[in-house]
């Protein structure tokens, strides 16, 4: 039953009606609870919304400020002194010390951090507070006229629902970093970022960025270009050569293993290991970093830059075991047996099966896609041909495709079943292969592989067209009957998708494609056993592997301190902030001043081919500082009072 | 780049895209109140003084932010923003201690100015800041954190223009704090004592060490044969500190005002400025004629010396080995001077009245000593001598002009340029074409290497030689330079190089404000007392001729090494800190 409601609209006020008869209110659909503790009222930049008449909105409003206070970045006057002042002014009214000439200076210290704070904190902090003189102005003279009472015992707790944190998989402060590079501050804005994860460097350069998506700024004009901010604070600070100083808790005594380098056991490594656990990571092959390495091409991702943030990892006294392969070099068994817990994040580095004619054949010129990038990652020979088919439409499928143009490829035709609008690639990647001269067949699907004397000699396809959304809300496509027609090509590289080659595992750690887990805390079927990355999620984003990775930290740390692993507050806070939405498309973000998002210097066309040199070449550093000033810093507070 | 048409305060303004509202405001006359911003070096929209009210925007804007954009409306002064700016005072003031009349900004604090236009009678908010104390561990440079409004116009000059990077933010919130890099006192970073930050600080927070009350026990010590000596830069910055319009010349009032003070003989620095040149071009040959390390890099600038020996030790050997003019003529003042005039050194006051703060610094650096004593005893800068003027209530203005005293206070206008940048090359080339050529300058002016580009070159044709110059000023350029030298970019013979943007003239110790416009015109002015000057190249000034036959006998000669010349050493590296910076400018 919500009695009070100010959230994002009209007010609804059941105070001193029927409570029987409140029940019809619009009330927002936010969870009852948080954990055990029954959820009272939430307090933010929408208003308030009271579901409890015992909740002490003076002291509410004391614990929301000193949130505020707590999140403020110090820039600007309003917020660095003015919510201070706010706070100190509540204080002294719950302490019983207030006056009544208070409620005018909070009202008009409230409207001043309104009307003229630099960012969206300051900006919506003092709607609740407003609100509460203007309906709970009798709460406020009552605290002043009875002095101090007892407190309640509500309990209060803040989040932050921030767009672009909130589109982050691994909920990296994006506006604090970006907030310290437009300040000139790179040093802690990389400090920030490592909160997270080291990979920075990494993810600046091949992160597919769903905080893009959920940026406030493309309301205005287009989304910051929040991975080259990133990026070029990394590069800034490697420059220095500053690497940011992690101290790690006091040793635990406790060992953990973890199955595999990639993006989800490094972070995991980072994270138990920052909290002082010992961990030993088993590396199949003979280079750490997973598909970081043996997936992603160094055009996208240099290996110095990778292997500098892996030593980080190391530096921390994590030890990698390269060439040790699960179930061969050491069994499964004997890592169940020898650590305290056991965290799977192996990956899927198999390729899924077309499903057509000859692709079993053992043609040559049939290279499955990961193994072909595998190979080529790892320094082996590849037998590219001249004329290549990539099947596909994803990312791999453009690593795959732009690959083979600098191993030598004359011609390079991408084929994929669906039309240009459906690919799953990242935009920025299909217009690099674009630029590159691949050829695309949109609408396209392999039926057949070609060969004489054993080797490809051209790929039969089929046309397709569009038909109803599939689950998946992309159109299905339809073969059209009787369309097929030959590609003349001499190597044909699937890249339709990945599965895991899970062998290595007991029986009783159970798997359908990926490995089954309980998604909030990564358990697997077996005590003691977790899982996370692409292993559990299918092949997903470097970023969700990033925060696949730390969420199984955290659970593999409550597991080893406490012996039980439950969601945490931060789990039930996060999916508030799901349900009051943290970004709105269509909210219209009242800031004026249209400016282009800043682009990253590339390599020229011309001299990509023939070698894997780096293609984007990161933000100038005038361009960087525009870009990280053109950030809103949409820092918006909740509190949940229980 | 295109112009864009907008209305402010309903009058329609044409301007550059890419202007900020604050900047548009002020081509139609109106003056928008900040405390934070400097133009192209801090536009950070921290204080909020600035905010304006712009059409489609929910919440009031920072006009030094916010670039203008096409039919944009903007007011300027209505009801809200009045409001929001008198709040915004009122907090800041809250925080701020009210020691208005003990404090050494008084009557010149952008924050008092303020106070007053908006009429804050009462500060109705509680203070929230924590006291700190002040950091007086350095020699010239003050901080007191309490009276700091973290508008961050030290950090943006320490690190964008100086690139020293010794004032730095810390924390967040109502943590943050403005303070040396690391927290460290002052004195234990690379800071270089330059004091440009104290002319940006909007308040009392960054000072210099002020030393008047040591030169007033001195004057008034009958024990004491008090000299001072007066910097080139000072005769353009003296009449401006005492209400005068800057760029005004002072030079005979100012000597007349010093002697008024008390002092027993005014000598002039412009006098070993010559010395210096006569020194420094025997050592620029010396060192083409031998192969010797090159570029040769001037030594004059005390902030540039300390710069160096943090940043670039490695090029230590290509400094000059000449000690600045105010260390030459402090130990000339206690072994020549002291010797024609028969006193006891011992019972010599040396006082220089620089526009720089580090040589306060200088001069009691362990290296000064050479003439047995302290050479320079004490430092005053501009700020200074106008306090002690003002102490005194004399007149400054019906001062007549006064001689400065012999043998000391001869000079040239090459000395007399010494204080704009550029002026020291200018100088040394005037002599050298001379004296290697032996002929006479046809165009004395060397205009090429004057006015405020941050980087200035020439050649110049001397005799058979080409000599390649190169002159800068601030430390950001200075590294500019120093980076092309060390990755072997350039192949100058001599670069000159100034701590402070324009030369001393722009020094920490000037008057406040020093704004790019302000250094213009004391550089003008420099030039114009130069022209007046009967005798403009150092090697025609008969003092110095007169100094070289009775006591010093030749440029490089013992007495010369062991009283005028010296070494510096390698000190610490500083962790490397550095700030992106979009655009260089000067202040």
């Amino acid at each position: 039953m919500v009695i009070f409601n100010s959230w994002l609209g009209e007010l609804k006020d059941n105070r001193h009606n029927d409570k029987n008869k409140a029940a019809d209110i619009n009330g927002l659909n936010v969870p009852e609870t948080v954990g055990e503790d029954k959820i009272k009222a939430i307090i933010g930049w929408g208003g308030i919304v009271l579901a409890d008449d015992t909740v002490d909105i003076v002291e509410s409003m004391q614990a929301y400020f000193k949130s505020v206070n707590e999140e403020s970045c110090g820039r600007c006057t309003p917020c660095r002194v003015g919510t201070k002042a706010i706070l100190k002014i509540l204080t002294s009214i719950v302490n019983g010390e207030g006056e009544e000439k208070d409620l005018i200076l909070l009202s008009e210290l409230g409207r001043l951090t309104q009307n003229a704070a630099h960012c969206e904190l300051g900006r919506t902090a003092p709607i609740a507070l407003l609100q509460s003189l203007e309906y709970f102005k009798d709460d406020f003279l009552k605290r002043i006229e009875n002095g101090k009472r007892t407190s309640n015992g509500n309990r209060y707790r803040s989040v932050l629902a921030t767009p672009c944190v909130n589109g982050c998989p691994a909920h990296v402060k994006i506006p604090d970093y970006v907030g310290f590079c437009d300040e000139g501050r790179c040093t802690e804005a990389l400090d920030v970022i490592f909160d997270k994860t080291p990979l920075v460097g990494v993810l600046g350069r091949i992160c597919v960025h769903p905080c893009e998506d959920n940026c406030r700024r493309q309301n205005l004009d287009e989304a910051i270009s929040i991975r080259a901010v990133k990026r070029f604070i990394s590069d800034f600070e490697k420059e220095l050569d500053y690497t940011p100083e992690v101290i790690p808790e006091p040793k635990k005594n406790k060992k953990v293993a973890i199955i595999g380098s990639g993006p989800a056991g490094l972070n995991a490594a980072y994270q138990l290991s920052k909290r002082g656990y010992d961990v030993t990571i088993l590396e199949a092959l003979p280079v750490a970093g997973g598909m970081l390495y043996a997936g992603i091409p160094s055009y996208r991702l240099p290996r110095d830059i990778l292997e500098e943030e892996i030593k980080v990892v190391e530096d921390m006294g994590v030890e990698i075991r390269l060439n040790t392969r699960v179930g061969k070099e050491v069994l499964f068994e004997e890592l169940t047996r020898e650590y305290d817990a056991l965290l799977i994040a192996c990956g899927l580095h198999e390729n899924t099966a077309m499903g057509v004619e000859g692709e079993d054949a053992g043609y040559e010129g049939y290279m499955p896609g990961v193994h072909y990038l595998r190979k080529m990652n790892l320094g082996q020979p590849v037998e590219i041909g001249e004329k290549v088919a990539v099947v596909g439409g994803g990312n791999v499928a453009m690593d795959c495709a732009r690959s083979a143009l600098r191993l030598g490829a004359k011609e390079v035709t991408l084929v994929y079943r669906r039309s240009r609008a459906e690919m799953p690639a990242n935009i920025s990647e299909i217009e690099a292969a674009e630029a590159e001269a691949i050829k695309f067949q949109f609408l396209t699907n392999p039926s057949k592989i070609i060969a004489e004397n054993g080797k490809v000699t051209g790929l039969e396809c089929l046309r397709m067209e569009l038909g109803e959304p599939d689950e998946s809300g992309r159109r299905r496509p339809i073969p059209i009957q009787g369309s097929e027609f030959i590609l003349p090509v001499d190597t044909v590289i699937p890249a339709i998708g990945q599965k895991g080659d899970f062998a290595f595992l007991p029986q009783d750690v159970k798997t359908k494609n990926v490995i089954e887990v309980d998604p909030l805390v990564l358990t697997t079927s077996v005590k003691g056993v977790f899982a996370c990355g692409d292993a559990v999620l299918g092949a997903r984003t470097v970023v969700e592997a990033v925060a696949s990775g730390n969420k199984s930290a955290e659970a593999i740390d409550r597991y080893l301190t406490e012996g039980k692993i439950q969601p945490t507050e931060d789990d039930y806070l996060q999916s508030i902030v799901e349900v009051l939405g943290a970004y709105d498309p269509d909210e219209s973000v009242g800031v004026v001043g249209k400016k282009r998002r800043g682009q990253e210097t590339v390599l020229p066309v011309a001299d990509r081919v023939g070698n894997f040199n780096e293609v984007e070449l990161g933000l100038e550093t005038p361009v960087a500082i525009e870009e990280a000033k053109r950030c809103l810093q949409c820092r918006r507070l909740v509190l949940v009072v229980t | 780049m295109e112009n864009v048409t907008l209305k402010i305060d309903n009058q329609q303004v044409e301007v550059a895209a890419g202007t900020t509202i604050l900047e548009a405001a002020k081509m139609i006359g109106v003056e928008i109140p900040t405390l934070c911003y400097l133009k192209d070096l801090n536009e950070i929209g921290a204080c909020r003084l600035c905010v304006v009210e712009i059409k489609g925007a929910k919440a009031l804007e920072a006009a030094c932010l916010t670039e203008v954009a096409q039919d944009m409306e903007v007011w300027t002064n209505t009801p809200s923003v009045r409001e929001a700016r008198r709040l915004n005072l009122e907090l800041i003031i809250s925080n701020h201690p009210l020691e208005c009349p003990t404090c050494i900004r008084n009557t010149n604090c952008e924050l008092q100015k303020l106070a007053g236009t908006f009429g804050i009678r009462e500060v109705r908010f509680p203070q929230v800041s924590v006291k700190r104390p002040a950091d007086r561990s350095s020699p010239a440079i003050i901080q007191e954190p309490d009276k700091c409004i973290l508008c961050r116009r030290c950090v943006a000059i320490c690190s964008k223009v100086q690139t020293v990077n010794a004032m730095a933010v810390h924390n967040k919130g109502s943590d943050l704090l403005v303070a040396p890099v690391s927290q460290l006192p002052l004195a234990e970073t690379a800071c270089v004592q330059c004091g440009q930050c104290t002319l940006v600080c909007p308040t009392g927070a960054l000072y210099e060490n002020d030393q008047t009350e040591e030169v007033w026990a001195a004057l008034a010590d009958p024990k004491k044969h008090v000299v001072v000596q007066t910097a080139p830069a000072t005769r353009v910055s003296l009449g401006e500190e005492l209400g005068m319009e800057p760029g005004a010349i002072v030079t005979g009032q100012m000597v007349a005002g010093l002697r008024r003070l008390g002092f027993d003989k005014v000598f002039d620095t412009d006098f070993s400025a010559d010395l210096t040149i006569m020194e420094e071009g025997s050592e620029l040959i010396h060192r083409i004629q031998t192969g010797g390390t090159l570029p040769m890099l001037t030594s004059c600038s005390p902030g540039w010396i300390k710069f160096i020996e943090h940043f670039y030790p490695e090029l230590l050997p290509n400094l000059s080995t000449c000690k600045s003019p105010q260390q030459m003529l402090g130990t000339l003042t206690k072994t020549y001077y002291a010797e024609k005039a028969k006193i006891d050194p011992a019972d010599i006051v040396m006082v220089s009245y620089m526009p720089c703060t580090a040589k306060k610094f200088e001069a009691q650096r362990e290296e000064m000593t050479d003439s047995g004593y302290q050479d320079v005893d004490i430092v005053l800068t501009t700020r200074e001598v106008g306090r002690m003027l003002r102490q005194s209530g004399i007149d400054f203005s019906s001062l007549p002009d006064e001689d400065y005293d012999d043998p000391l206070g001869i000079s040239t206008g090459a000395g007399a340029i010494f204080g704009a940048t550029g002026g020291v090359m200018e100088a040394a080339l005037r002599t050298a074409y001379e004296l290697i050529t032996e002929e006479e300058l046809a165009d004395i002016n060397f205009t090429a290497v004057r006015g405020l580009d941050g980087v200035k070159e020439a050649t110049v044709e001397v005799g058979e030689l080409t000599v390649k110059v190169a002159v800068a000023h601030s430390l950001g350029y200075a590294r500019e330079l120093l980076d092309a030298v060390k990755r072997g970019a350039v192949d100058y013979h001599f670069i000159e190089i100034m701590c402070c943007p324009g030369g001393c003239i722009g020094g920490g110790g000037q008057p406040i404000p020093t704004n790019l416009e302000i250094r213009g015109k004391r550089i003008a002015a420099i030039y114009t007392a130069d022209e007046r000057m009967s005798l403009r190249k150092s090697h025609l000034n008969p003092a110095i001729k007169e100094l070289y036959k009775d006591f010093l006998k030749e440029p490089l000669g013992q007495k010369s090494h062991d009283l005028l010349h010296t070494h510096y050493t390698p000190r610490e590296k500083p962790e490397p800190v550095k700030v992106p910076v979009a655009k260089k400018v000067l202040p």
